[in-house]
């Protein structure tokens, strides 16, 4: 049986087509990209895009509206849904390279006091963020990934003011940092139509942040550097359950969980000239509790080749607290509820003298942000397609995110490119089923 | 026995999925399940029985209700003794000993020593705690983002308002200037650190009502901290996308007076905000000064080295210039028997700058009483400018110490003649008043 059975031939050149147009629309011009931030997304803490992560989004579940709850085709399930490792393969190897292009009108310093921008600016960033591998063993499944879930990077900003071809005060300002998660995860079938899991993740991370101001004609350097680790652990857990041939839930729950933050920084002040050299140096131990996140999501087999997804994500936002270096900052957060959508097609094509399926994605996304501030709210809509075969799957997605609510008309892409092996295939065909 | 062997992995795994559910519930739960709760009561309460008869700790007072932390047990008994109490949500920032779980350890987070917010709001309410009799934490208004202007009372018979002389020391109008926060609190700490063993603080605070406010502007200090060590302003959001108003140009005694002074660009390090006392920052120290009638106030900058005095907006004298000019002389010169460093004195307009509409124009245009910016060392901004190293707080508030003792000294024993002057003078005489040229009467409010 094939990855993805469908009943009837497409003709290739209409797939290659199609194909064509997806993969043109993920070089869609950034320039053309407007967007929005507001007080309040882009804090300290912040993740670049949206408060709302979810796992990580390879490309099938990007195309599909970051749905995640019941969508079993790759090994990042283990991030959402662990009881979905029973659906895979047998043996499967996951890559996933993934493009991100964020807008941010606030952050920092940046347009709120100190610099002004003319426009909102962007932090674009390409990265492997996923590798993952699946195994069987009789009904238990077992899956290990490193997955690259928040993105803590900013703009960078060289300010400079030339007064009478001099260069009298110059300001940079840089953040870089992410999240990554080590994921161990277990899955059984129960029964015939009933599947759980659960992952062990192990969070690690940091945020590094650098400000550097000189005035050269006086010889006055002030820097403001801060580093911190970031360490955790969470539990997921899963259940998928087969109601009808067309009918298949999923519950996901990612349990509250504290970060360890630990935090050094350091302030100085330095003028040669007349031997000043001010040094604050500080330390702090932090703790970031992170919110309940559960998941529901339905998938119905509308067509043997046509498949509709489903998904409601609850974020328990406000249970979200947070210090930085000691302080315990405010956050007034509400909980959100995250819908998504989307609609996948799949048709088959002969290439390279092989019969491929060819999944086509389309989905849609609400996304709520927790800021009481401003009710600011995301839509996304999400597109994508790929190739399968029994051994190999090569999907790619995008997805475009329109922000109202905080003014600033910020604006998301994501692309992902999604690469997986079926080592196993061979010896395991018939396995996979979506 | 297969089916037992078939079976044992399933329960193993459910056995383990509670178990590190169980865990890890366990593991996140909120351990803000404090013992403490905090309760208010009238003024009019009888406190002082209340103190008596029960461990509950004084936290504060806003004026109309008194607040106390009291462990939970004790309620029932409260409320059976007939004391109308209320309880009140206990407030984010964490109370000594409520067990946030958020709770800092980082004395030295990225301020180093200096204070912030939380760190002040927490010390002032432990010497408010620590001498219930001669220290009173209150709440003078609330600043743009909700936070609160504290103002520390200090003197014998704290909870009265008595005929005494009052004297306030301000800090950090201005955000970046860290050290201008320490000072005042320190001033505070050691009037009642030394109440008991110096015979000298014993009687200066018997004498007088000494009020410490030492942060006016705790959302810029805290932007400062956070996010940019030299923001100067609050963190009002202006109509043209800035942010911040000059808190030291929003008083009312000739605002606006020219465009040298103060800035009408909302830009600007000197804008001086929409209207006099547009800001709640400044509108609760103008509340604290209408309602005591004060003898003296400073209120600390940084930096230069000077010791400045009315007028700020023209450069011409006050008709008290010579005792503004006597005083600072005096302080300057007990300032510099410390650790020899000198601080210049003169009136603000021509020894430092322009300014108008700044807090020591409108103390002295409105109430005649001495007033004094006293900006901080160091002495230039190639010796750090607004900062200060950690190891200099010490430094700077000794050789202060002895000057804000000789205001207060000033300030009591001359209290019987100022005090005629004191009263807050009916619209209609303002003109009236030598030295003051007044642009419009209602600015002066």
């Amino acid at each position: 049986m094939l990855k993805y059975q469908t009943k009837g031939m497409v003709r290739p050149a209409t797939n290659l087509l199609w194909l064509l147009i997806f993969s043109a629309s993920l070089l869609l011009p950034s320039s053309t990209l407007w967007a929005q931030s507001n007080l309040g997304q882009y804090t300290e803490e912040a993740p670049l895009g949206t408060w709302n992560i979810f796992g990580v989004n390879l490309a099938p579940s990007l195309g599909l509206g970051l749905n995640q709850s019941v969508l079993n085709l790759t090994s990042a399930a283990s991030l959402t849904n662990p009881a979905l490792l029973s659906f895979l393969p047998a043996t499967t190897l996951s890559l996933n390279l993934s493009f991100s292009q964020d807008q941010l009108a606030k952050y920092w310093l940046v347009n709120t006091g100190v610099l002004t921008t003319n426009g909102n600016l962007y932090c674009r960033n390409w990265q492997f963020d996923y590798l993952g591998i699946s195994q069987r063993f009789g009904k238990w499944t077992v899956a290990m990934a490193v997955a690259v879930t928040e993105d803590y990077s900013r703009p960078k900003v060289d300010y400079r003011l030339i007064y009478q071809q001099t260069l009298s005060h110059q300001l940079v300002l840089w953040q870089k940092g992410c999240q990554r998660n080590y994921v161990l995860g277990f899955s059984r079938n129960l029964n015939s139509s009933l599947a759980a899991g659960l992952s062990l993740v192990l969070r690690s991370g940091h945020i590094e942040r650098n400000l550097e101001e000189t005035w050269p004609v006086d010889g006055i350097q002030m820097t403001d550097n801060r580093y911190q680790k970031i360490r955790g652990f969470y539990v997921v857990f899963g259940l998928s359950y087969r109601v009808r041939d067309w009918l298949t839930l999923g519950l996901s729950l990612i349990l509250p969980s504290v970060s360890k933050v630990s935090g050094q920084s350091q302030l100085t002040y330095k003028v040669p000239e007349t031997q000043t050299n001010i040094e604050i140096l500080g330390q702090a131990q932090d703790r970031t509790k992170k919110p309940m996140v559960a998941g529901v999501g339905a998938k119905f087999s509308l067509r043997p080749n046509l498949d509709y997804y489903l998904e409601g994500t609850y974020f328990d936002w406000a249970n979200y607290a947070f210090s930085y270096f000691g302080e315990p900052l405010e956050r007034n957060f509400r909980k959100v509820i995250r819908l998504g959508t989307g609609l996948e097609y799949r048709t088959r094509l002969k290439f390279l003298g092989r019969i491929w399926s060819t999944p086509y994605y389309l989905g849609f996304l609400w996304d709520p942000q927790p800021m009481t501030e401003v009710n600011s709210n995301y839509f996304y809509l999400t597109f994508g397609s790929g190739l399968c075969t029994d051994f190999i799957s090569l999907s790619f997605s995008t997805a475009i995110g329109l922000e109202t609510g905080s003014g600033q008309h910020l604006k998301n892409q994501k692309i992902a490119i999604t690469l997986e092996l079926y080592p196993g295939a061979k010896k395991n065909r018939g396995r996979r089923t979506s | 026995m297969k089916e037992n062997k078939k079976g044992f992995p399933f329960l193993a795994f459910i056995i383990y999925a509670c178990l590190i559910i169980f865990l890890s519930v366990i593991y996140a739960a909120d351990s803000q399940k404090t013992e403490y709760e905090l309760i208010s009561l009238s003024e009019k309460a009888d406190l002082k029985s209340l103190i008596a008869s029960f461990p509950v700790d004084p936290v504060m007072a806003d004026g109309r209700r008194s607040f106390f932390l009291v462990e939970r047990k004790y309620l029932e008994s409260i409320k059976k003794a007939g004391f109308d109490f209320r309880l009140e949500k206990v407030p984010s920032s964490p109370i000594p000993g409520s067990g946030s779980n958020l709770n800092s350890t980082a004395q030295g987070g990225l301020n180093g020593a200096y204070h912030s917010y939380q760190e002040l709001a927490s010390d002032l309410r432990s010497l408010a705690t620590s001498y219930p009799g001669l220290a009173q934490l209150h709440i003078l208004g609330k600043s743009l983002e909700n936070r609160n202007i504290y103002a520390l009372k200090i003197s014998d018979n704290v909870s009265l308002k008595e005929n005494e002389a009052k004297v306030a020391f301000l800090g950090c109008h201005h955000a970046r200037e860290w050290i201008s926060v320490e000072v005042p609190l320190l001033i505070g700490r050691n009037l009642l650190e030394n109440y008991n063993g110096d015979s000298r603080i014993k009687n200066l605070v018997d004498s007088a009502e000494i009020w410490i406010i030492p942060l006016v502007n705790p959302d810029g200090l805290e932007y400062s901290i956070l996010n940019y060590r030299l923001w100067r302003k609050n963190r009002r959001f202006n109509q043209d996308g800035s942010y911040g108003v000059d808190l030291n140009r929003n008083y009312s005694y000739q605002w606006a007076y020219d465009n040298l002074g103060s800035s009408p660009e909302p830009r600007a390090e000197t804008y001086r905000g929409t209207a006099p006392f547009s800001e709640p920052e400044t509108e609760a120290v103008k509340n604290l000064f209408l309602k005591n009638s004060f003898q003296a106030a400073i209120s600390y900058h940084s930096y230069s080295q000077i010791i400045l005095y009315p007028w700020g907006f023209m450069d011409q004298a006050t008709d008290q210039e010579e005792l503004l000019s006597q005083l600072a002389a005096q302080m300057a010169s007990l300032i510099s028997q410390v650790n020899g460093r000198f601080y210049e004195i003169g009136r603000a307009s021509s020894s430092l700058y322009l300014t108008n509409g700044d807090f020591a124009d409108w103390i002295y245009g409105f109430f005649q009483i001495p007033v004094f910016t006293i900006e901080l060392p160091p002495v230039d901004r190639l010796h750090g400018g607004f900062l200060n190293s950690e190891e200099d707080i010490n430094n700077i508030f000794l050789e202060n110490w002895p000057a804000a003792l000789f205001l207060l000294d000033w300030a009591i024993s001359s209290y019987p003649a100022s005090k005629r002057h004191q009263r807050i003078l009916p619209e209609n005489k303002l003109e009236k008043l030598p030295g003051i040229v007044v642009k419009d009467k209602r600015s002066l409010f």
